[in-house]
């Protein structure tokens, strides 16, 4: 077999790089390693994050499910306080349903809380009970239950699972707020912070804009409906399934 | 670097190629399950002390 010389594959001689033109050469090498870090970084933020909080909404389901069917679901609505850190709860948000339905509302607040759901401040009321049941949910990344919060609207309803029961919150305002406004969890929201609270009310609020932490987008509504296990299921859960 | 690297894998060129990306996919693992996480604690999208004007310290998460 002949060769022409077009088809060998003998490169030129390369003649021996400067000092400087193999500093550039180095320095482009590590400006595109860092890109593709940075990109890496995103696809993990944005995809890997909600892989794992999807998990852990199961995983956090299938348990809360188990230690409910155990033992009867009757009983006394919320007797005892949660454990921190342990879910006690399912939300459901029927205008939300993509990203928050049957999502698991556990106790506290902290990043390793929110990772696996709702965090709910646990220095305030639990479901049905009088004063301000205070939860928190990730905008962007991890499951993303609330990522479309600021599609909601007056009369959408979000609706809690526990032990005991259903307990029907009704959406009543919206404000978007500075993150040290710590008077959003307070008994009354907007009344003085040792007001005797008469109804039973709901905060649930999450990171605003999108992708950032300067503001948090909150929602305040009022408990309309509490049903035990025994009466039956909310309309909305009926229509869409647990 | 990379001129480095690709020099001192063993093998023809088709091992190679297939070396360069075992090893890639396997520090993408790394990053993924490891450095990542780390790195996400750190950055500060996710939650922040605030303090409340007359109350204690709150934490208001995203």
């Amino acid at each position: 077999m002949t060769q022409t010389p077009q088809a060998t594959r003998s490169l030129p001689p390369v003649p021996p790089r400067s000092k400087s033109r193999s500093a550039v050469h180095f320095v482009g090498e590590l400006l595109i390693t860092i890109g593709v870090l940075l990109l890496l970084f995103v696809a993990w933020q944005l995809w890997w994050t909600d892989v794992l909080a999807h998990k852990a909404y199961n995983e956090g389901r299938a348990e809360l499910r188990q230690e409910w069917g155990v033992t009867d679901a009757g009983g006394t609505p919320n007797a005892v306080k949660p454990k921190y850190g342990k879910s006690f709860g399912l939300i459901y948000i029927p205008a939300l349903r993509d990203r928050a339905w049957g999502v698991p509302v556990l106790e506290g607040t902290e990043r390793e809380v929110l990772m696996k759901g709702f965090g709910h401040h646990p220095e305030t009321a639990v479901p049905g009970e009088k004063g301000n049941f205070a939860i928190a949910g990730h905008r962007t990344t991890y499951g993303a239950p609330l990522n479309n919060i600021d599609t909601l609207e007056k009369g959408d309803e979000v609706i809690v699972e526990t032990k005991s029961g259903w307990y029907v919150y009704e959406l009543e305002a919206q404000e978007i707020i500075n993150p040290w406004d710590g008077w959003i969890l307070d008994p009354v929201p907007g009344l003085p912070s040792n007001t005797e609270p008469r109804d039973a009310k709901i905060t649930i609020y999450s990171c605003h804009p999108k992708y950032t932490a300067n503001q948090r987008y909150v929602w305040f509504g009022s408990l309309v409906e509490e049903m035990p296990k025994s009466a039956g299921t909310p309309p909305a859960i009926e229509k869409w399934g647990e | 670097m990379y001129g480095w690297f690709w020099n001192h894998l063993p093998g023809p060129v088709p091992v190679r190629i297939l070396l360069a990306l075992a090893i890639f996919a396997l520090i993408v693992v790394l990053l993924f399950l490891y450095v990542f996480p780390l790195v996400d604690s750190w950055l500060p999208f996710d939650e922040s002390n605030v303090d409340a004007a007359a109350q204690s310290v709150v934490t208001l998460p995203s």
